[in-house]
């Protein structure tokens, strides 16, 4: 079942690029509510004031990396419910251990394809 | 060490035998000597020593056996300690010290200041950098630091546990050694210099004197064995090798902002293709009713005339195949153009990935150049190139390494195991 087109999804890059291709490819694929921080501490200020549904999250990023940003939102008791999928080019076996013991809810590694990215978040949300 | 009588025999004591005949001179130096130093106080004194010795001995195994534990070390030193405080008295730790830094300057004159650097010409380091000259001096180098920063904490705690003599001289004498060897480690001759000055001027006696005059002595042979390798150093080839990585870094930098340009320029076209796929899908559907609406018309217009109904028949299958197929065909096309603008989205994250790791790259470039100008200003003065700033950090260091990646099959498949 696809997951809901209407929900809040924050992208999480240091890149402006990276976030620009990730928020168009979750465009095409009809999501519309779309919000960006650029690292970790950004994303918990808009977790703060924003509704946000669902977290799309970098790895490598300065002043608070994704896996830390994973924590935060998992230790967080209002918010570590939401989703998050990790999009990052760490592909080493010890790095996916670490982003699944600290509660991520699947991985991208980059490069990514569009139906990948598609199918993880479809299968977040079934 | 002043020169007295067997201390296993002193004169005097019952069943010693019969004192040998002294001459005047003679009782007059032993009088001299008992005038400064009482005979009792001279005999501990000498124990002491010796037990002092016997100590310095193990402590000196122990320092230089890698696998002794550091506890026992620090309990011998600790010992050490003890008795200097209590049973020195002139025999200080200085004298303690001269015999620890004679040791040390024997060992490091015949094994650790032996440098082999290869006959050849020495080749531009590799990965590794241990297989050539400049990865063996390197390692040279920092074996040769080791040992002089144990033997100036050595120096220093000497220093903390030796008694005062003559107002705190030992302790005036002691400290700049610390700060000399201190200066050696840093390589820093104009302040080793500067403490080799002070220390003779601080130093008075005999004792003192011979103990600078080892640890100059010292310095010489490392200064010197530095200058040697220094020679040996291609330093001319170094230092352009060196001066050519900052141009290198800067155009590998180029590199990485003329892919983020172009991924940018890509994503520019492809907004405005994207753009277009959805209008065109609109102009599709739009065409597609309208078709419909026409094909309902010509059933209607069949209806009311009946006469006609051959002819608007063969305008409907005209519709039929050559607008509405075509245009279902075009909708297809059109499908297919949007799904491979989707796929040439999600490629330009190619472009991150080859980012962090031009970006590696320049970090291991710049730490190569770091350690190039540290061999380069040992003896040549100030580095003639900036040192990395960004060597450090951490979000480069820890970018992806293509030779542990996994595929996205064996991340799923993993994640699949993890109960994903």
């Amino acid at each position: 079942m696809p997951a809901d087109t209407k929900m809040h999804v924050l992208v999480v890059d240091d890149f402006a690029t990276m976030r620009r291709i990730i928020t168009n490819v979750l465009r095409q694929l009809g999501y519309e509510n779309i919000l960006e921080a650029e690292d970790g501490t950004k994303a918990l200020q808009i977790l703060e004031t924003e509704k946000v549904d669902f977290v799309i999250t970098d790895w490598n990023m300065p002043q608070m990396s994704g896996l830390d940003l994973l924590k935060a939102i998992r230790a967080s008791e209002d918010k570590k419910h939401i989703p998050v999928l990790m999009v990052t080019a760490e592909a080493m076996q010890e790095n996916i251990i670490k982003a699944a013991q600290a509660g991520v809810n699947n991985y991208i590694i980059k490069p990514f394809d569009a139906k990948t990215l598609s199918d993880k978040i479809n299968k977040i949300f079934t | 060490m002043p020169s007295v009588a067997d201390p296993s025999r002193p004169a005097g004591e019952p069943g010693a035998g019969p004192p040998e005949a002294e001459t005047p001179e003679a009782s007059a130096r032993e009088a001299d000597l008992l005038r400064v130093l009482p005979r009792e106080e001279l005999l501990a004194s000498l124990s002491g020593l010796r037990t002092l010795c016997q100590q310095y001995r193990t402590l000196q195994e122990h320092i230089w056996d890698d696998d002794a534990p550091d506890a026992e070390a620090q309990s011998l030193l600790a010992r050490h300690r003890e008795l200097a405080r209590d049973e020195t008295g002139p025999f200080d730790a200085v004298s303690a010290a001269g015999a620890l830094l004679d040791y040390v300057v024997n060992r490091l004159r015949t094994s650790e200041l032996v440098f082999h650097l290869r006959s050849e010409a020495p080749r531009l380091p590799d990965h590794d950098g241990d297989s050539n000259g400049i990865g063996t001096l390197t390692r040279q180098l920092r074996e040769l630091q080791a040992p002089l920063e144990n033997l100036a904490a050595h120096v220093f705690t000497l220093a903390q546990g030796a008694p005062t003599l003559g107002g705190g001289r030992t302790q005036r004498l002691l400290y700049p050694i610390a700060a000399l060897f201190k200066a050696i480690v840093r390589q820093d001759w104009a302040d080793a210099d500067l403490v080799l000055n002070h220390l003779n001027m601080v130093s008075t006696s005999r004792e003192n004197h011979e103990l600078t005059e080892q640890i100059g002595r010292l310095v010489r042979s490392i200064y010197d064995s530095l200058n040697e390798i220094s020679r040996s150093v291609p330093i001319d080839s170094l230092s352009n090798v060196s001066e050519e990585i900052p141009d290198a870094v800067d155009k590998l930098g180029s590199v990485i902002a003329e892919l983020e340009d172009g991924t940018n320029r890509n994503l520019d076209l492809l907004e405005i293709l994207t753009a277009y796929v959805r209008d065109a899908r609109t102009m599709l559907e739009a065409a597609q009713l309208a078709l419909a609406e026409c094909d309902g018309e010509l059933g209607a217009l069949t209806r009311e005339a009946p006469e006609a109904a051959a002819e608007l028949e063969e305008v409907r299958g005209l519709l039929e195949q050559e607008v509405m197929e075509r245009l279902t065909g075009f909708a297809e096309h059109l499908e297919e153009a949007y799904h491979l603008y989707m796929t040439l989205f999600a490629n330009q994250s190619y472009q991150d990935l080859t980012g962090q790791t031009l970006k590696k790259v320049i970090a291991f470039i710049e730490g190569l150049q770091y350690q190039l100008i540290q061999v380069i200003s040992k003896d040549h003065g100030e580095p003639t190139v900036g040192v990395p700033t960004n060597s450090h950090d951490s979000t480069i260091q820890s970018g992806p390494d293509a030779h542990n990646r996994l595929s996205q099959d064996k991340v799923d498949s993993m994640l699949a195991e993890l109960g994903f």
